[in-house]
């Protein structure tokens, strides 16, 4: 009897349970999924502008639904033209200093993208999301949602997701101090219910061969001979290898880390001789590279969309595992 | 007017109120009151422009009023835009798809000279072959924030150097960013 009465204990706490886990669906958490679900299902073109330490970037992204499949093409519209084409999770690269690719399961740069694609229950872990009222966007009132990182080491963000759509219109990257870090802003966007007329050109069009991810990068996954003691919390190890770098065809071994929403590159090689031991601190929009020579001789340097304090702390710790040698 | 509290609210971002707006739209009045709220907000919020231009809307429509010339054909336009729209879309597109195809060749010798280069370089055990892909380097905003120079204040580096030295960092930046192409999402 008593038995019994404790298995309908559990029984229930287990239904309590899963139905809190469902219906976790705070405002916030809500205007998320309606964000990614728009992304999902309609047919629009965006124009947005990109700035980044001053610079502007306008790019057109459009987006449509042909038969079951979504097609998405993201153009630069300034200066050397940058093509990317998205056909369900394949992905064709073109650029103009080189021929274009293929590469299958691939994803269209930016975060702005990655927000779309990534799942919810992912930056929810992360991110402390809160709604912020309204403000007007592209002549539209939109949403304004607040992801106040958990953790220090990472940028918080804002995202303005348009109220009738749900679609992200803008999106703020801001460091600690709430100062601006970059920002993608939409100027112009067009929803219609039959998709832009060239993406049905675009689904016939054809592209360079698919390229799985092992013919495209043959550097097979392998230990490293050295480790980082310190990640910033919530970052797991994705990925370690050894490659080469193009322009220099510098031999590096390769470790990369990821929060779901943002990559961080950890490079080492063999410092030369005569290099000497200063850090070097270069920032590109969120984007920052440090670079040190440490004590073993190290030449270690981490690029990623995290703060240069994490990013340093990270270099830092870079230390050879016990029993080995560079 | 006991719609001006709501009218500051909507501007504040606090309520959206379809109904309002739409008599916004219909009612000058109020769109003037609206309009002015938008400034005392953008002053408050240190966003004025340099210059204001006030009461364009009224101007705007006089103008277009004045140009009947240009207007007449609009009714015309409905008819062949998408077409037009749809035959400029298409030769810009192809072309540049079409380009990137026909450099294949030159990038078939590029790819030859990496791999004479691989050769020179004697490969160590289980190092993934040259990059097949490539990414764009940075478009020159990779500036340095700071730069702890040695102790040594006459060190300079040469041109070579800093060449070297921004060549290295957008291969790096170059690589970052191939790398998360390849991630697997």
């Amino acid at each position: 009897m008593i038995k019994r009465g404790l298995g309908v204990a559990l029984l229930w706490l287990s239904v309590a349970a899963s139905v809190f886990a469902v219906t976790d669906t705070s405002p916030a958490t809500t205007l998320l999924q309606q964000m990614q679900q728009a992304y999902r299902e309609l047919n629009f073109e965006l124009t947005l502008i990109e700035l980044r330490r001053g610079q502007l970037e306008p790019k057109r992204l459009t987006r449509g639904h042909l038969d079951g499949q979504a097609l998405t093409y993201l153009s630069y519209l300034n200066g050397q033209p940058r093509e990317y084409v998205q056909r369900d999770d394949e992905v064709s690269f073109f650029e103009s200093s080189h021929d274009g690719y293929t590469l299958k399961p691939s994803e269209l740069p930016g975060l702005f993208v990655r927000f779309q694609s990534m799942p919810v229950e992912q930056i929810l872990a992360h991110y402390n999301v809160v709604a912020a009222g309204r403000s007007r966007v592209l002549g539209r009132i939109a949403d304004v949602l607040r992801l106040d990182p958990r953790e220090p080491d990472y940028y918080g963000y804002v995202l303005w997701l348009d109220q009738e759509t749900g679609l992200l219109l803008k999106l703020d990257t801001l460091d600690k101090e709430m100062g601006l870090v970059e920002q993608v802003m939409g100027v112009a966007l067009n929803i219609s219910t039959q998709p832009a007329a060239f993406l049905t050109e675009l689904k016939a069009a054809s592209l360079p061969p698919v390229l799985s991810l092992v013919e495209a990068y043959p550097a097979p996954q392998q230990a490293l001979p050295w480790q980082a003691d310190w990640l910033p919390k919530g970052f797991e190890i994705r990925s370690q290898d050894k490659h080469q770098l193009p322009l220099t065809g510098q031999l590096v071994d390769y470790l990369m880390a990821s929060n779901g929403l943002v990559d961080v590159s950890v490079y080492v090689a063999n410092a030369m001789p005569n290099s000497d031991s200063r850090q070097q601190l270069i920032r590109q929009g969120a984007t920052h590279l440090v670079s040190l020579v440490n004590a073993a001789r190290m030449e270690v340097t981490v690029v990623g969309d995290i703060p240069a304090e994490a990013a340093r702390r990270i270099a830092e710790s870079i230390t050879v595992k016990t029993g080995e040698t560079p | 007017m006991a719609n001006k509290e709501h009218i500051s609210a909507l501007v504040d971002g606090e309520i959206q109120d379809k109904v309002l707006l739409e008599q916004l739209g219909k009612d000058k009045a109020l769109a003037a009151t609206f309009g002015r709220y938008q400034l005392y907000g953008d002053a408050l919020r240190n966003e004025l422009p340099t210059h204001l231009h006030l009461d364009l809307s009224d101007r705007i429509a006089a103008a277009l009023e004045l140009e009947p010339t240009i207007m007449a054909p609009g009714s015309n336009m409905t008819a062949t835009a998408a077409p037009q729209a749809a035959t400029i879309l298409k030769p810009a597109f192809g072309r540049t798809l079409v380009r990137h195809f026909a450099q294949f060749a030159v990038a078939a010798s590029v790819s030859a000279a990496v791999i004479f280069g691989v050769q020179q370089y004697g490969q160590q055990q289980g190092v993934g072959t040259a990059p097949v892909l490539n990414t764009v380097p940075v478009s020159g905003s990779a500036a340095p924030v700071s730069l702890n120079y040695s102790s040594e204040p006459g060190e300079r580096l040469s041109q070579q150097e800093l060449i070297d030295q921004q060549q290295k960092i957008n291969a790096l930046l170059m690589d970052h960013e191939l790398q998360q192409r390849l991630r697997q999402p």
